[in-house]
């Protein structure tokens, strides 16, 4: 069996060698180049927090619990990646048994109304549990957390002590392990007021200027 | 003994056979393995083909509507992935693609089809966020290339795949593993999956190709079994084709015209012959349309012959006449006998026509010559009997004449000569019809003998020497001079006298008074001639062609003197005999000249071997030979 398949050989060539072994060199550096554009632009994190002190923002109007522990999620409606931070906030407030104070921050630019946001995104935000969606009109809570990406979520003590503060996907629009997620699911177990950080990936949430 | 020798040899060759056969098989098979892959895997080529530009767009989709745009505050533009999908997955594409169309069914085509696949795979993984569901498509894509049957594509998929983890857990481990320190080996853990999923299509592929290669071995021996049925068959056919065209010559140029009729006595078959008898088709014959032809005087015999034969499956002969296209009467002689192929098959007859006309005519003409036969013996009998009798009174006469048997008046002298005269006339005529019936049935035998020409033929002047003075015809003789003047040939003794005596009589006969009459010898190296030619007399053309013909009696001959028109047919009877030529020549000029030539072959040393040549016999004696004309 072995000697008759090495006896079938099929190698019809109807094409130059020279030119084709130029034409693979090509599509290795093509790819090559492409996978690194793609993962550039994954795994390049966004500008993370701009909030100095690490504590409940001062002139806030979000409502901060005296009891348990709060979490802010920061999302920009029309990114993409906001899904897959959606997603990931909703498995980690599964899997950190709730008990939780969570809100999820919808920016809206100021000439734009409610509609402005998508139906999907609002469709994944209620599917969190226990979550609060809010319509930050102006984007003036944005500001005031220092949320510079889409995806930024801050954990609060109930002493207003901000314990972690960064992304919680492994990429952008990625789902799936990741330091952040991790971190945080360790934080919401924990009675220990440790801080923790983690790269944010998502679109910016406003023009850089 | 033999028999089981023959049997061991019957057996070598039978396994020699199948060994030739095996063998054959195997190499065909392996053409048709081949043929099957190489027609798989241009299948497949073009099923990944369609595949890889559907994987393609759906990603250009999957882009559009799950990251259509990249956003900053209220501002946007085209997402990244957008450009990615189009133009990396181009990219990815566009080498199988390519393979595909220039090189279908090559193996490097195959290969780099299992990269891109997985390629695009990973590009679709990327575009869904890495999702786990679109993880399955890289054990679906390997259950596609497993398509090809070929486990060294699943190997290079795997590899694209093992790569891929390996290279990123190294170098991009957030990319893939989603934490930050380098996973090298984690690798492992992905690929094994692949791995074991390869497990199973790698075996698949094993399978399929031995069944294949089964099959093609099945098939093979069905194509070698078939291609000798069907060499058999061609032998067959041309041998049947060759008895056909065996059949067809032998009806067409048989002697006889062959037909064949069935159990009822229809003809079903005539031979082309049929034609040639009757002129008419062949198609003419068919069923009963033979039975047409049978002359009327026949039809009722014939039919009655043939019906009884038919109906108690007798042999069938029968002679009866036919009338053809032109109307002319043929005899034909019909013979047909049963028979059966198989026990199963009706019993037909087969039998042959033949023209038996010729043989008729033969038959008749056998029976005239038998007739003629019988009436020149009963002549020649008469003639003998007729003579001894006219002997006989012709001595009685002479006796008379003689006065031996007393004195007898002047008057009845005169009439006792005149009955000699007549009686002598009578026997010579008589014994005229004896040497013909002698020289045509060759019942007697000549003497041959060496004699001198010259000597004879004076001989024979002086015989008529006489009569020639009465008529006052002039006689003249010349010998020619010839080499040692020597005018011997060799013939009879009696038939030579008789030959010139006849010849000198006929020109007596028709050479006026005043006329003419020159006897002359002459010769060559091998002939020696006697011409005698008369003045006075001119034979025509026509007359003289019929000159030698017995009882033949031209007009002139017959105003001259009345005669039996024997004589010149004796001459050319005596000519015959001794192989020799005689020819007559006539002019009309000065009055007329007839001249008479036999020319004979000189003296032969008589002896055996020259004169058997000619169908003479040695004698005993030294220089005479016997002459049989029948011989």
């Amino acid at each position: 069996m072995r000697r008759l398949l090495k006896t079938v050989s099929l190698e019809p060539c109807n094409i130059n060698k020279y030119w084709l072994g130029v034409f693979i060199f090509i599509w290795l550096i093509a790819i090559g180049l492409g996978a690194y554009i793609a993962f550039d632009h994954a795994w390049t994190p966004g500008e993370s927090t701009r909030l100095k002190e690490k504590c409940w923002p001062q002139f806030s109007n979000l409502k901060q619990s005296q009891k348990n522990k709060t979490l802010v999620l920061f999302v920009h409606p029309k990114c993409p990646c906001t899904n897959s931070s959606l997603i990931e906030l909703r498995n980690l407030i599964e899997k950190s048994k709730g008990g939780h104070n969570t809100k999820i921050v919808f920016f809206v630019p100021g000439d734009f109304g409610d509609e402005w946001i998508e139906e999907d995104k609002i469709n994944l935000a209620n599917a969190v549990p226990g979550a609060e969606i809010v319509y930050d009109h102006d984007g003036k809570e944005m500001r005031t957390f220092g949320a510079a990406t889409s995806g930024q979520l801050y954990i609060f003590a109930s002493d207003k002590k901000m314990l972690y503060s960064g992304g919680i996907t492994p990429g952008r629009g990625h789902i799936g392990t990741n330091p952040g997620f991790d971190n945080c699911l360790e934080i919401l177990a924990s009675n220990d007021n440790q801080y923790g950080t983690a790269p944010v990936f998502g679109c910016p949430m406003e023009q850089p200027k | 003994m033999n028999s089981s020798s023959n049997s061991r040899l019957s057996f070598l060759e039978d396994t020699a056979q199948l060994n030739l056969l095996d063998r054959r098989s195997v190499i065909k098979a392996q053409k048709l393995l081949k043929n099957q892959l190489e027609k798989i895997y241009r299948n497949c080529d073009v099923l990944f083909g369609g595949l890889l530009i559907t994987e393609w767009l759906a990603a250009i989709l999957v882009a559009m509507l799950w990251s259509p745009k990249a956003w900053a505050g209220i501002y946007s533009n085209t997402h990244v992935h957008v450009y990615l999908a189009i133009w990396l997955g181009l990219a990815i594409i566009s080498l199988p693609l390519l393979l595909i169309i220039k090189m279908p069914g090559a193996a490097m085509t195959r290969h780099f089809v299992a990269a891109g696949q997985m390629l695009m795979t990973s590009i679709l993984i990327h575009l869904t966020g890495g999702r786990i569901e679109t993880h399955f498509l890289v054990f679906a894509t390997l259950a596609f290339l497993s398509f090809y049957r070929d486990w060294k594509v699943l190997v290079t998929g795997t590899i694209i795949v093992a790569v891929d983890h390996w290279v990123r857990g190294a170098y991009f481990p957030q990319s893939i593993y989603g934490v930050s320190p380098p996973q090298t080996w984690r690798f492992l853990e992905h690929s094994f999956w692949v791995l074991f999923g390869d497990i199973f299509f790698v075996n698949w592929c094993l399978m399929t190709r031995k069944e294949m290669w089964e099959m093609a071995k099945k098939h093979a021996r069905m194509e070698n079994t078939k291609e000798l049925i069907e060499s058999e068959v061609a032998e067959r056919t041309a041998e049947v084709k060759a008895e056909k065209e065996r059949f067809r010559l032998l009806c067409s140029f048989a002697p006889v015209t062959i037909f064949e009729a069935n159990e009822k006595g229809d003809w079903t078959f005539i031979g082309q012959r049929w034609s040639e008898l009757t002129g008419l088709a062949v198609e003419s014959a068919l069923n009963n349309g033979w039975q047409n032809l049978i002359h009327l005087e026949d039809k009722a015999i014939v039919l009655r012959s043939w019906a009884a034969s038919i109906s108690k499956g007798e042999n069938w002969d029968c002679e009866f006449r036919i009338r053809d296209l032109d109307g002319k009467i043929k005899w034909v002689r019909g013979e047909a006998m049963q028979c059966q192929a198989d026990i199963e098959s009706q019993p037909i007859f087969i039998g042959s026509l033949m023209d038996v006309s010729v043989l008729k005519l033969s038959e008749n003409t056998s029976k005239k010559m038998v007739l003629i036969a019988q009436k020149e013996d009963f002549l020649a009998t008469l003639s003998h009997d007729l003579k001894n009798p006219i002997i006989g009174t012709n001595r009685i006469l002479e006796l008379i004449i003689n006065g031996k048997m007393g004195p007898i008046s002047k008057e009845l002298n005169t009439i006792m000569i005149k009955l000699r005269e007549s009686n002598a006339s009578l026997l010579r005529m008589i014994q005229n019809l004896i040497s013909i019936y002698r020289y045509d049935t060759g019942a007697d035998y000549l003497n041959f003998e060496n004699v001198d020409l010259v000597q004879y033929a004076r001989a024979a002047i002086a015989d008529i020497t006489l009569l020639a003075n009465d008529k006052e015809v002039e006689l003249h003789f010349k010998v020619q001079n010839v080499l040692d003047e020597n005018y011997t040939v060799t013939a009879d003794r009696n038939s030579l006298i008789r030959l010139l005596s006849n010849l000198l009589d006929n020109a007596l006969k028709f050479t006026p008074s005043k006329g003419s009459i020159t006897v002359s010898i002459s010769g060559t190296a091998h002939t020696r001639s006697v011409e005698i030619t008369n003045t006075g007399s001119y034979i025509d053309d026509d007359s003289r062609k019929r000159l030698f013909s017995r009882f033949y009696q031209g007009e002139e001959g017959k105003k001259y003197v009345p005669g039996t028109g024997l004589g010149l047919y004796i001459c050319s009877q005596i000519v015959r005999a001794h192989n020799a030529e005689i020819s007559c020549e006539s002019s009309p000029d000065r009055g007329g000249e007839t001249r008479f030539s036999v020319s004979f072959e000189s003296e032969k040393k008589v002896g055996s071997s020259s004169l058997e040549q000619l169908g003479v016999q040695s004698s005993t004696q030294h220089d005479k030979v016997h002459y049989s004309p029948g011989k």
